[in-house]
């Protein structure tokens, strides 16, 4: 499922999850990733564990598969995080939810169609590195949108407000120049 | 786990740990590595466009990594091995 724009379509802004919400994944499996062999590291330095011959490497390839397998987890949760992004046009605003790697939403909202925007940052860390959720009411039965962890959410529901309103003042002149013509 | 435990436990790793056990949780690893491997690098190449201008570097930094990390696995088997 490719993303088309159409041709009189301009992409005025991308919004995408917070940097913060793939390092601290990075972080943690980083830790999950090493703590075997810090383990075994401080046993055998606090001198109550001799490693006999040969075990060496064993456990050498053990915590090098094991890195392996959280390298590709960290691979598959940065893919998850640098897909989920909202395209902002100034006709659309999609919304491209990947879950994992094998599920991928993608929804689209005319400008025109947008009832309310909401921004939610909640706590220290968030407020401080501008992080927080943001969500789309829209009109008629179509979906809630909604980006969780976003980057410098408030900017985003600026640029969506703007083209809202430059979308209604469209709606308005486009009205008033059909009264004029009837009369 | 008292350190006793976990001395008699490395003692008794070479017996449990042959060679062939190692080459079975390498070739397993190798496996699981590569459907994974196939699955990311597909995302990549399908969503390179121009709003995920960073796929393509992303692409080719897994493909580094991933296989140092294998080679390195499979120095050590082939020197355990040997």
């Amino acid at each position: 499922m490719i993303l088309t724009i159409e041709d009189d379509e301009v992409v005025v802004y991308e919004l995408r999850r917070h940097w913060f919400d793939i390092v601290s994944v990075a972080l943690f499996l980083f830790v999950i990733a090493t703590l075997p062999f810090f383990l075994v590291m401080s046993l055998i330095t606090s001198g109550g564990v001799i490693l006999p011959a040969g075990v060496k490497i064993i456990l050498l390839f053990l915590f090098t598969i094991w890195f392996l397998m959280m390298w590709i987890v960290f691979s598959i949760k940065w893919t998850d995080y640098y897909l989920d992004t909202w395209i902002i046009t100034n006709k659309r605003v999609i919304d491209i939810d990947q879950q994992g790697l094998f599920r991928r939403d993608v929804a689209a909202v005319r400008i025109e169609n947008i009832q309310d925007i909401k921004v939610r940052v909640f706590g220290v860390i968030p407020t401080l590195l501008k992080l927080g959720d943001i969500h789309l009411q829209t009109s008629g039965e179509a979906r809630e949108f909604e980006l969780e962890r976003a980057m410098n959410p408030e900017d985003a529901k600026h640029v969506i407000q703007k083209l809202m309103d430059e979308k209604a003042n469209e709606v308005k002149t486009v009205k008033m120049q059909k009264e004029e013509a009837v009369i | 786990m008292d350190k006793t435990k976990i001395q008699a436990l490395l003692n008794g790793m070479p017996e449990i740990i042959s060679p062939a056990i190692m080459w079975i949780i390498f070739s397993i690893a190798f496996v699981v590595t590569l459907i994974f491997s196939i699955a990311i690098i597909y995302h990549f190449r399908e969503y390179a466009s121009a709003h995920h201008k960073r796929l393509v570097l992303a692409e080719k930094i897994f493909i580094v990594v991933t296989t140092v990390i294998l080679l390195c696995a499979l120095a050590l088997l082939i020197i355990f091995t040997i």
